[in-house]
């Protein structure tokens, strides 16, 4: 079990019904759940309509136009996808395309 | 899409026979079709040079042939043309030669069963295949990098083949990029070996729209009027005769006509995957989406307002780039260092400075390889080489040089 | 990472920044994939508009500017930046931060409330104008009326003028807004899509002066990515609103930011490349024509662009300048563009408010719920 946080921000927490935090707890061992773990698992247990999940993921990944820190780091300077989730990590999810 | 197949029995309403298709809003049989479809060929030529008994005298006329469906169509639309002017005045008034850059092998083969499908009609077509590789001839090999201020690197490079060079460039849309450079260069070159007056491109009318858009996101805006609009470069026309003509229309005229068979199969399928797509083939998707989503004017709005653009005069050319020819007129290098700063805040702390001080011992400062040159690169090839630290390109030597150089090779050539 | 964690955890040589390599990176630049510490980026991001202010000569010291503020990140950012650029290189600006209130229920009311806490944390004045007091509309009650289609028009023409306004009303002739260099590039690509000749050429210019309007408009975040304008935001805690706008945006200008962001995923740097290549846009001269001059009745009538603005036809003699004739309001025009368009509504507007009253309120949820029902 992996306790850790999860923000949408910049108005992305539209599809996790305006909630902006959450903690989770991923069934999987620490060393063995990556960021594409995380991301799964939001679709399926975070994202409150599942006609939201496109607005979220495109092509497999994360939305072009969303931005995403691990920790405060941009993640592509994390690995992305490949990231090896760690106890207490947070993950933040921006959206860029709301209101200027 | 405009092009619609008839099942019921309606009038042609240019000639009376039973139509096909429904076209531009028209219901038309498919010689009638033909007939407008080629007349739109004919008007994007420039008429008087084709013309029996021409002024100019024999024009000859270069028609770049990739063995799409683009390419034979325009062959065709061409050589009925011929067909028509052999059959009422028994000679032509221009030449053709159909040149092919080969990248792959079995091309002579196909543009032979070009040529025996003609025959049998009545004309022999002149073609030509030329290698990749003889964009070397005359020139010499620089590996090409540029600096953190943008500086132009420049260091004599050992002989490659072309291959090489284009398997050295590790991105996919700068490989797209390049290779148009390179295939637009040997064009104009062939047309001056040759004595070509004209290049004939066989791009329809999405196929230009697709490629005005990449080439603005690749920043090469500046030669837009250069790109797609019909221009004179070095004394050669060039000139895109399908511009009018849709995807669509090509396809059916090329099912009507029975020409699909002289295709060369190209069987790269493009993925629909963004990443692992090129810019050409993401613009090319978007306007196909965009069309059949009832914007259907976007393809020739965006043909038309290129058209309209003209050479900048707000700036002052700074000349031409030494990757791809083209004129520079804002000097990317001043552009890009004015909006780029690259100056690091002041460490704090003797952490900070205790790391910076492993970075130096893990990557010390290497002086460059290669030597700041006073070469200029454009915008446009100066992006595309973004992600790699340099290219190995052949370049031209010194233009009075040249002339001199190719003497001698020619000389020592087998050829 | 605070600086407990930084003793605690040891760095790996390849995670230190580019620039400084004395801290941990954070972040990428679209521009040049360099990757940077939180201190560079500051210093990178702030530095490069101050540039491009400097280079494009700006402002001159002692004007008083008014900033575009709506409360989103972009113009937060804005208020933000231009502070602390002020006070470092010591511009001598009077900073004002001006805002439009639409009438959009549930949009406008919660981000004005984040524009007022903004007043408070940068020490400006603010000003408000509504477009019910300036054109006895709101927004919601336009839309009720000419539905969700066009409100991005309408309401594109709305607030130009009134920012213009609002910033006379204070005595101001130059406006600073947060466009930015993603923005400046969807509109290259727009212009190229739409085949707009009127304004293609003038796609990327940083400041404009109109004939129809004594107000400059600046856009210092020109050459700024929206992404750094997030991260700016969010690594300095910066208070800002975010909610999409009630009405979506038009579908056409939807398709267009759906290909950038497919266009950055593939290559980040393609918003500079497309400023780049607006910036060499220059369109034929068209000729002109004198036949017009004796056969008024030909004139075109008044034409409206697709972006709902109108061009100028005539351009008024040096020193007449002209009033609309119905509001008043400089124009180059008989009427304004604001009347042209209002004109158009006034006639259905009775019927609306009579038929049900309930459109004025939240127009916007029943119109979207309408257009759901749609058979």
């Amino acid at each position: 079990m992996i306790k850790v946080k999860v923000e949408f921000l910049g108005g992305l927490d539209i599809i996790s019904n305006h909630e902006r935090q959450h903690k989770l707890t991923l069934p999987l061992e620490e060393g063995d759940a990556t960021m594409k773990d995380v991301i799964t698992y939001i679709c399926k247990d975070i994202i409150t309509d599942q006609k939201d999940v496109p607005v979220f993921i495109e092509d497999d990944t994360v939305r072009p136009g969303i931005l995403v820190l691990i920790n405060d780091t941009d993640w592509e300077l994390e690995d992305k996808e490949e990231y090896v989730v760690e106890s207490g990590d947070l993950f933040t999810f921006t959206s860029t395309l709301h209101g200027g | 899409m405009s092009l619609q197949i008839l099942t019921a029995k309606i009038p042609c309403q240019k000639c009376g026979e039973d139509a096909s298709v429904t076209n531009r809003k028209e219901v038309v049989c498919n010689e009638c079709f033909n007939m407008s479809m080629r007349g739109r060929l004919r008007k994007s030529l420039r008429a008087d040079i084709y013309k029996i008994n021409s002024k100019h005298g024999v024009h000859k006329v270069l028609l770049a042939f990739k063995g799409d469906v683009n390419s034979i169509v325009c062959l065709d639309m061409i050589m009925q043309l011929v067909l028509e002017q052999i059959n009422n005045h028994g000679k032509t008034g221009f030449q053709l030669l159909v040149l092919n850059i080969d990248e792959r092998n079995g091309i002579e083969e196909k543009l032979q069963q070009v040529r025996s499908f003609y025959e049998q009609k009545g004309t022999i077509i002149n073609y030509k295949t030329v290698q990749v590789n003889s964009y070397l001839t005359g020139k010499s090999l620089k590996r090409i990098g540029i600096d953190k201020k943008f500086n132009i690197l420049v260091k004599d490079e050992s002989s490659h083949s072309m291959e090489d060079i284009i398997n050295l460039i590790p991105n996919k849309s700068a490989v797209e990029d390049f290779k148009e450079v390179i295939y637009d260069q040997i064009l104009l070159k062939q047309a001056e070996i040759e004595g070509c007056g004209t290049i004939l491109y066989c791009n329809s009318m999405n196929k230009l729209s697709s490629s005005i858009l990449a080439n603005l996101i690749k920043g090469r805006g500046s030669n837009m009027n250069f790109k797609v609009n019909d221009t004179e470069k070095q004394g050669i026309y060039i000139k895109n005769p399908l511009r009018e003509l849709f995807d669509s229309e090509i396809d059916y005229y090329s099912e009507v006509n029975e020409i699909g068979q002289l295709k060369f199969q190209n069987n790269a399928v493009i993925s629909n995957i963004n990443r692992n797509m090129t810019i050409k083939q993401i613009t090319s998707r978007y306007l196909n989406q965009i069309e059949a989503n009832g914007y259907a004017s976007t393809i020739p709005t965006v043909v038309k307002i290129t058209e309209k653009l003209v050479e900048p005069t707000k700036f002052k050319p700074i000349g031409n780039c030494k990757i791809c020819d083209e004129v520079i007129y804002q000097n990317p290098k001043t552009w890009l260092n004015k909006i780029t700063h690259n100056e690091s805040a002041p460490l704090v702390d003797e952490i900070e400075r205790d790391y910076a001080e492993q970075y130096l011992q893990a990557f010390p400062p290497i002086e460059d390889q290669l030597d700041v040159s006073n070469y200029t690169i454009c915008y446009g090839c100066m992006v595309s080489m973004n992600g790699t630290e340099s290219i190995v390109w052949p370049t031209e030597r010194q233009r009075d040089q040249k002339v001199l150089e190719e003497f001698i090779i020619d000389s020592d050539d087998d050829e | 990472m605070t600086v407990e964690q930084k003793k605690d955890k040891k760095l790996k040589v390849t995670q230190l920044c580019e620039l400084c390599h004395g801290r941990k990176a954070v972040m990428k630049r679209p521009k040049n994939l360099q990757k940077l510490c939180k201190e560079c980026f500051f210093l990178v991001f702030e530095t490069e508009i101050h540039n491009t202010i400097t280079d494009a000569k700006l402002f001159y010291k002692g004007e008083t500017v008014a900033l575009g503020a709506s409360g989103g990140k972009d113009s937060t950012v804005l208020a933000s930046v231009m502070k602390t650029l002020n006070e470092r290189y010591d511009y001598g600006l009077h900073l004002v931060l001006l805002s439009i209130d639409e009438g959009i229920k549930g949009y406008r009311d919660d981000s004005l409330a984040t524009v007022k806490r903004n007043q408070a944390q940068y020490e400006m004045p603010l000003e408000i104008v509504s477009y019910k007091e300036l054109y006895d509309w709101t927004m919601d009650e336009i839309v009720a009326c000419s539905g969700m289609r066009n409100s991005c028009t309408y309401c594109g023409v709305l607030r130009r003028q009134a920012l213009d306004r609002g910033a006379a009303k204070l005595g101001i002739n130059h406006v600073l807004t947060g466009h930015n260099a993603d923005d400046m590039a969807e509109t290259v690509l727009m212009n190229v899509l739409r085949g707009d000749s009127k304004r293609l050429d003038k796609s990327c210019t940083i400041k404009t002066e109109s004939a129809d309007s004594p107000i400059k408009r600046s856009k210092p975040f020109k050459y700024t990515y929206q992404k750094e304008i997030v991260l700016y935001a969010h690594y300095k805690k910066l208070d800002y609103f975010s909610t999409e706008c009630t009405y979506a945006p038009e579908s056409f200008r939807g398709t267009t930011r759906e290909l950038l962001k497919a266009l950055e995923s593939i290559r980040p740097s393609c918003i500079m490349d497309l400023i780049y290549s607006g910036e060499h846009f220059e369109l034929r001269k068209k000729q002109v024509t004198t036949t017009y001059k004796n056969n008024k009745k030909k004139l075109p009538e008044q034409e409206v662009n697709p972006d709902g603005s109108v061009s100028l036809k005539k351009t008024p003699a040096p020193g007449e300048a002209r009033k609309c004739d119905k509001c008043g309001y400089l124009s180059s025009n008989k009427i304004c563009k604001a009347c042209f368009l209002l004109g158009g509504l006034e006639a259905n507007r009775a019927k609306v408010t009579l038929d049900n009253n309930t459109y004025i309120d939240g127009a916007a949820k029943l119109t979207k719920t309408l257009e759901h029902l749609s058979f």
